[in-house]
């Protein structure tokens, strides 16, 4: 490009900075990007960012795959198929959209683990935590709904045993249920529904949250490892002092490790692409079992008995769960010491131990229950409850 | 001498207590010579065996039976002998008498010495000459099961005794009485005699391996005998035995069930091709239809038949290559015959490894989502042209074999290439690691970048 063609985009910004005044809002962006962030502020704090990095490639991918993606029971699949063998690159798109699911949900629990661990839920951020739950919570839905798209044996039935655990919420379960499946069963009204949750409703809804979650963050800047009457007191830029600026020094980590992450999914896609497997509806294959990021809950439900007092056991156990859920969202109004260092939150971080515990044991269980586990020459089967036969 | 001992008590008892005798000295002397001499009438007819007076005797009071319905007649044996009056209760036999066929048989029918059946004179089974006894059932059964009248009823042939005394088993029995050979209440359980179509009968085709396995398995008896004592076993591991759900023959099926005899070679072909036609014909049609095969031991011969070259109860195909397992049993070593038979072996195995390859190649479109019914169906067609080359083969024409796997592989050929485009082989993944390059070299610059940021000059 020659001079000629320099001065011509030249003259174009010049036309539309007098209309938009997009190189003053520019020099303000720059302005505030640039301040510091706390000195403490390291690599663990870059989870978040490659979250929205591998967030932008699923709705690359998702909007490649729909492209040619049919939403009826007679298509689905074979459209799935289709892509996977007949459209260029489409293997490697869908199982990077497949993939994407699971680093999404992955690096969004370490995210919301560093945040707690840190104390960045607290006064004044309560609100920031409280939308970055919500949108954990509609990650998960997203990869609930896109499990069912291939319309293939276990995605099928994935759902199936999905939406039986969502109808047996008191109350709202039957209704919330059937809206979801637009039925009694797993039908086409399902297929339908999901779709629409899965492309439209959850990403327009993602979409807004995640804007009022950062928003929150450059407003009110990540929380310094102080505690909230330190902040209060000394104020959050003098608590940043010494720290280095966010645009360049820190975005150069989250750049740095959002590439590493894309890098490492893309291989992941490459290696390990997931099989279609058969169309639903012609058997129930053995072995049906939720994603593991659902399997706990999934495990968490087994171990209730039939009947409380006359009333369905599941009933409490699903009651306790949305207990738990809405605690973990409302985390900041529960957890209202001011300490924000770890060594000072023992019981804090004790109960999160326990809970990480028993997490990830019904998370074990569950990926053992009716399964069978060949180790050092040993050989074992499991029951439903992940016990040894 | 403890019959006699019994005999001398009932008859003192009898003069005693029972009056019975007064006016049944017939049956009383039937009795007496009887397996049962040691009841009395009552123990069967309950009534007063005491009594002087005969209506007293036969009171009603006394559930005075005279005499008992065919059907209530087990019921009445079964007081004693309740395992085998239960069986019967199960056979076809107690059914017939059950819907009041008078042909029906009962106990009596066959455990009677009187040639007329009468309860009274019950046989004992160990004795050699009672009906049920080795030598005697197949005529006790004969009674009825020979008797066009009696069988029109139940709608059953009446050759069977003819059969069985034609066969081997029959004329060793009835003839030399060897009581090692079979008879009919060795294959057909006594009192329950379930019809060869039930599959609880031992001699329904499911179970003749292991009837006809008992004697015909027996190392030291069909040594004894001269006998193979491995050819059920082999029946046991060969096609046949798999697919006799779909009638493949079991036992009888190639041996008769009566008149089970050894086939003759010239009746071989036919019995196979009842079910193998496609071979059969082109056997016959082949060089092989006329020949002669004269076996250098016995200098029998016969026509050239399946069991030359298939094992006749293993009925496995040669193992390729042919000419060296099959037709080396009668053709020179360095003949064209054997050549020829090699060489459609080769094409035979061909045929067959293209077919698996098709069939891995769809399973894997198949886990992959692609159903492809058109496919399928080719493949079924290829399937089916495969199996008809084994057909060919009995032909004994390598130019048609030769053809045949010409146009069948030419459509396998085209088959795998429509295929292939639904399971894509292994992906070329050389990318990955010169990504990988790529990302530590650009990491490595954000690093350079940000010390640069971090040194005074930078800040």
């Amino acid at each position: 490009m020659g001079d000629h063609g320099l001065s011509l985009l030249g003259a174009l910004a010049d036309a539309l900075d007098r209309r938009l005044g997009w190189r003053e809002r520019r020099a303000r962006a720059i302005a505030d990007l640039s301040r510091p962030v706390p000195p403490h502020v390291g690599w663990a704090y870059t989870l978040g960012s490659t979250a929205l990095a591998l967030l932008v490639l699923q709705i690359a991918t998702g909007i490649a795959l729909a492209l040619h993606y049919q939403p009826t029971p007679e298509a689905a699949h074979a459209s799935v198929a289709h892509i996977q063998d007949r459209v260029r690159l489409g293997w490697l798109v869908r199982s990077a959209h497949a993939w994407g699911a699971h680093f999404l949900v992955a690096l969004l629990l370490a995210h919301a683990a560093r945040v707690f661990l840190t104390g960045g839920h607290k006064k004044p951020r309560e609100l920031t935590w409280v939308l970055g739950a919500k949108l954990l919570f509609i990650t998960l839905a997203l990869a609930f709904t896109g499990q069912l798209l291939p319309w293939s044996e276990l995605s099928y039935w994935g759902a199936v045993v999905g939406l039986e655990q969502v109808r047996i919420t008191p109350a709202v379960g039957p209704a919330a249920g059937d809206l979801l499946a637009g039925g009694p069963g797993v039908g086409p009204a399902t297929l339908t529904r999901f779709y629409v949750l899965h492309i439209l409703l959850l990403p327009a809804l993602a979409a807004a949250l995640l804007a009022a979650h950062l928003a929150l963050v450059r407003r009110l800047g990540i929380a310094p490892l102080a505690s909230t009457a330190e902040e209060d007191a000394q104020g959050h830029d003098a608590l940043c002092a010494g720290g280095d600026p966010y645009v360049p020094h820190h975005i150069l980590k989250e750049a740095a490790v959002a590439i590493v992450a894309a890098a490492a999914l893309v291989t992941a896609a490459a290696l390990w692409p997931p099989e279609l497997g058969a169309r639903a509806g012609r058997t129930t294959p053995p072995g049906i079992r939720p994603e593991w990021y659902f399997l706990a809950v999934y495990q968490y439900l087994k171990y209730w008995p039939s009947t409380i007092f006359g009333v369905p056991g599941e009933k409490f156990a699903v009651c306790l769960l949305i207990a738990a859920t809405t605690a973990f969202a409302a985390l900041p109004f529960l957890d209202r010491s001011p300490e924000r260092r770890p060594a000072r939150r023992k019981l804090a971080l004790a109960v999160a131990g326990c809970f990480l515990f028993a997490w990830t044991a019904l998370t074990l269980l569950g990926s053992l229950s009716e399964n069978e586990l060949s180790l050092f020459g040993h050989h074992w089967r499991f029951d439903t409850y992940g016990r040894p036969k | 001498m403890k019959r006699l001992l019994l005999l001398a008590a009932l008859a003192s008892t009898a003069s005693a207590e029972n009056r019975c005798v007064d006016c049944h000295e017939p049956q009383q002397k039937l009795l007496a010579d009887s397996a049962h001499l040691v009841f009395g009438c009552a123990d069967c007819h309950n009534g007063r065996e005491e009594a002087e007076d005969m209506d007293a005797a036969h009171s009603p009071a006394a559930d005075f039976v005279g005499r008992p319905a065919p059907s209530d007649l087990a019921r009445m044996c079964a007081s004693c002998h309740e395992k085998e009056t239960k069986a019967f209760e199960l056979s076809p036999h107690a059914a017939a008498t059950r819907r009041g066929d008078p042909g029906g048989a009962t106990c009596i029918s066959c455990h009677t010495l009187a040639a007329t059946p009468t309860a009274h004179a019950i046989a004992d089974c160990g004795d050699e000459g009672a009906p049920s006894g080795r030598f005697q059932v197949a005529a006790t059964c004969a009674r009825c099961h020979s008797d066009a009248e009696a069988m029109k009823r139940s709608g059953l042939r009446i050759d069977q005794f003819a059969q069985y005394r034609a066969s081997a088993h029959g004329y060793n029995v009835l003839e030399e009485k060897e009581g090692d050979a079979a008879t009919c209440a060795d294959c057909h359980s006594p009192h329950e005699a379930p019809s060869a179509r039930d599959p609880r009968s031992e001699t329904h085709p499911r179970n003749q391996a292991h009837l006809c396995g008992a004697c015909h398995g027996d190392v030291k008896l069909m040594t004894e005998h001269g006998k193979d004592p491995g050819v059920v076993a082999k029946w046991q591991a060969s096609a046949h035995a798999r697919n006799l759900d779909l009638g493949a023959p079991s036992c009888a099926g190639c041996h008769g069930a009566h008149y089970s005899h050894v086939p003759e070679p010239a009746a071989i072909r036919e019995s196979c091709g009842r079910c193998h036609e496609g071979p059969a014909r082109e056997l016959a049609a082949g060089p092989h239809g006329p020949a002669v095969h004269t076996d250098p031991a016995t200098l029998a011969s016969a026509p050239v038949h399946c069991a030359h070259c298939h094992d006749a109860h293993g009925g496995a195909k040669p193992l390729p290559p042919y000419g060296a397992t099959a037709c080396a049993a009668c053709h020179a070593a360095d003949s064209h015959e054997i050549a020829e038979g090699n060489a459609m072996s080769d094409l035979s195995a061909a045929l067959h490894t293209d077919l698996v390859a098709l069939h891995q190649k769809l399973e894997e479109a198949r886990r992959r989502g692609h159903d492809l019914p058109s496919c399928r169906e080719t493949l079924s067609a290829l399937d089916a042209r495969t199996h008809d080359f084994a057909s060919l083969v009995h032909g004994v024409s390598p130019a048609k074999c030769a053809a045949e796997r010409e146009a069948v592989g030419k459509e396998s050929k085209a088959l795998m290439g429509r295929l292939s485009e639904f399971t894509p082989g292994e992906r070329r993944l050389w990318w990955v690691p010169v990504m990988w390059v790529f990302v530590f070299l650009g990491v490595g610059l954000l690093f350079l970048k940000a010390r640069k940021l971090k040194s005074p000059q930078g800040r």
